[in-house]
């Protein structure tokens, strides 16, 4: 049932939109962190999760990292929530409420 | 076959004029003609069968038996089955038995060259039916057959070498795949850590000798001698061939005069040194030799020998690096568990531990659990590191002992959370942890989680509670704080803790998921914690049995009042 980790990076309303799909997991964890790094200067990062079939810790953590580094340098970075699965992982572990997390793309793009 | 009759029917006409053409024919040819007369003497052979066979004249050629021209080779068939003269082609013929095109592999015994022939004869027939003579037809295919026989034992010590992780059957495998078929004799030295040369493999082609072969094997271990030329092979890296050994030679190989006095009854005729090298440095010698074969080793031999030797070491390297490994990690992960569950009044306990399935086995996983009290009270700890691998198991060590000291000032869930919170900013890198902590009392718990699934609480009649709401992950926000609960709790009610991986174990088309958990569990109630966890563990590896991918870390507890 494994299906194989996948970024897609395209320049929608101004913002980059990494698409991720597949699983993240320990083993695909590496590379979304080189996709996140050829975008770190970009002022709007958006991370859709919404094709994304699984994540695990190790690839909440790419996710926290990631915001950490936004908040740095000032970069405006937006998350649109994923299925069941990741929805309660990031629930669960608190990313929902702390990061911008949202359940459309266009709400990120146009809100706040 | 159609040549043989045409051949046949060719020679049955020929005048002398035209056997004169023909000889001359016969000499431009570059494969080697023999023709052997109906008493079986050698008649004829052309300019390549001549020199194939090692004579200056026709003349030269005649006044030689056959039979003793024969005594001058070791003459076997493909098989490696020795042949007299009566199983050579032409003289089977001659015989009137029916001969297909027949491979030999000969080794001159002066010169210790080999060959491998592919003899085609066919009858040359007289008037009236009666025979003339046999000609044989010599196709030298050497160049051929060592090839292939090269490739073979390279594919096949892929295959060996690929096979096991003991290191010593490895090279015993080795062993066996050059002898008979490449060389009479091949041995494998070590070198170990104090510098003592150790046998690790040896086998000679003389099978009926099993004495001998033993001998061999069981060598006693030398120290390093530099004068020497295993010592010259290992501390240059460079081969060494002695293509005519001679006596002075196996006494300088000879490592005492036991040994000696066995190498001079194997009478080597040629013998290789190769290093076993991996990057850096030398780990051993293979030795290989000829003797009652008579082959002569040449640079072809010492290459395909080095082949050889460098894929052994480095199966010999990954093998004693995977030992070291396994260890290492083996003393990680007792450090990572504790030794036996604590007993603890008023509570039954029990606990699950799967370590993910690494490609190198080494069971450390990013999952772990631990009880600790202080004062009499006792708390309990299951947690889930990001990322695998030592990495992941110092940060659950650090979770883990953090968790022991913070109990010391506060033993409290939350805060306990709350300094290994602190604990993980301060660590470098960016490792995230979920957790559960809970604080046992005689009636009650008071639990708190960091982004970790939630604890379930099977009562008697198999109704389940989910608890507690869960704090931020460990290890990701500045300003987080966990929240409480306090959870009463029935005698006879089971209350069990998870890692991820339970709920994630992959199947055949999806995870397991908490609704298979929580059916389970129900199932469960009124059973005692081991019970409950074998089952769980059983049902987790029947539902991944058709999945066909590797495991994830699975942790769980298992506590009834």
């Amino acid at each position: 049932m494994q299906s194989h980790f996948q970024v897609d990076k395209q320049t929608e309303g101004g913002a980059s939109v990494l698409t991720l799909s597949g699983e993240l997991d320990v083993a695909s964890a590496g590379s979304l962190e080189q996709a996140l790094s050829e975008v770190a200067n970009d002022k709007h990062l958006v991370i859709d999760l919404r094709q994304l079939e699984f994540i695990d810790s190790t690839g909440l953590s790419v996710l926290v990292a990631a915001n950490q580094r936004a908040l740095d340098s000032g970069q405006r970075l937006g998350i649109v929530n994923g299925g069941t699965q990741v929805q309660r992982l990031l629930t669960l572990t608190g990313l929902t409420e702390r990061l911008q997390v949202a359940d459309t793309l266009e709400q990120l793009l146009h809100g706040a | 076959m159609p040549e043989r009759v045409h051949r046949s029917a060719l020679a049955a006409r020929l005048t002398r004029g035209d056997a004169a053409i023909f000889r001359e024919m016969f000499q431009l040819l570059g494969e080697a003609v023999t023709v052997r007369d109906p008493s079986g003497a050698l008649v004829y052979a052309n300019q390549a069968a001549l020199k194939h066979l090692g004579f200056a004249s026709i003349d030269e050629l005649q006044r030689s038996s056959s039979q003793a021209i024969m005594d001058d080779y070791l003459v076997e068939d493909e098989h490696g089955q020795p042949l007299t003269h009566d199983d050579i082609p032409s003289v089977r013929l001659l015989r009137g038995e029916r001969v297909e095109p027949t491979l030999m592999r000969t080794v001159n015994l002066t010169t210790g060259e080999v060959r491998w022939d592919l003899l085609k004869t066919s009858v040359l027939q007289a008037r009236r039916g009666r025979i003339r003579g046999v000609l044989t037809v010599i196709d030298d295919v050497t160049d051929v057959k060592t090839a292939e026989l090269r490739t073979r034992i390279l594919a096949e010590s892929g295959r060996i070498l690929a096979s096991s992780l003991d290191y010593r059957e490895t090279l015993r495998n080795i062993v066996a795949l050059a002898v008979p078929s490449l060389v009479d004799y091949c041995a494998v030295d070590l070198l170990d850590g104090s510098g003592d040369i150790e046998r690790v493999a040896a086998r000679h082609r003389d099978q009926a000798s099993a004495a001998l072969a033993e001998q061999l094997r069981s060598l006693p271990t030398t120290k390093l001698d530099r004068q020497r030329p295993i010592g010259q092979v290992i501390e240059s890296g460079t081969s060494q061939l002695f293509q005519n050994l001679t006596d002075a030679t196996l006494t300088e190989l000879a490592r005492d005069q036991d040994h000696l006095s066995r190498l001079r009854e194997l009478d080597p005729r040629s013998i290789v040194l190769v290093p076993l090298s991996v990057p850096r440095r030398t780990i051993g010698v293979m030795t290989l030799g000829t003797d009652r074969s008579g082959r002569r080793l040449d640079d072809a031999d010492v290459a395909l020998a080095e082949q050889l030797g460098r894929r052994a070491a480095v199966a010999v390297e990954n093998a004693r690096l995977h030992t070291k490994l396994s260890e290492v990690a083996e003393t990680l992960q007792k450090a990572l568990l504790p030794r036996a569950l604590p007993a603890i009044p008023g509570w039954e306990l029990a606990s699950l531990y799967r370590p993910a399935e690494t490609e190198l086995r080494i069971d450390v996983g990013g999952d772990f659990y631990e009880f600790f009290e202080n004062e009499g009270v006792w708390l309990a700890l299951i947690g889930d590191v990001t990322g695998k691998g030592v990495a992941a198991a110092s940060v659950t060590s650090l979770m883990r002992h953090g968790a022991r000291v913070a109990a010391r000032s506060e033993p409290a869930p939350a805060s306990i959370l709350s300094r290994l919170d602190e604990a993980l900013a301060e660590e470098s890198g960016r490792a995230l942890c979920t957790a559960l902590c809970l604080r046992l009392a005689d009636d009650h718990v008071v639990i708190s989680s960091a982004g970790h699934p939630p604890a379930i609480i099977v009562a008697e009649d198999g109704s389940l509670r989910q608890v507690p709401e869960a704090g931020p992950v460990l290890g990701a926000f500045d300003d987080a704080n966990w929240p409480e609960e306090t959870v009463s709790i029935q005698p006879g009610e089971l209350l069990v803790m998870y890692t991820d991986g339970v709920i994630e174990t992959v199947g055949e088309r999806e995870r397991f998921g908490t609704e298979r958990l929580r059916a389970l569990l129900s199932s469960q109630a009124g059973e005692d914690p081991k019970t409950v966890l074998e089952r769980l563990e059983a049902a987790l590896a029947e539902f991944a049995s058709g999945s066909g991918s590797g495991s994830d870390d699975v942790a769980a507890l298992a506590l009834r009042r």
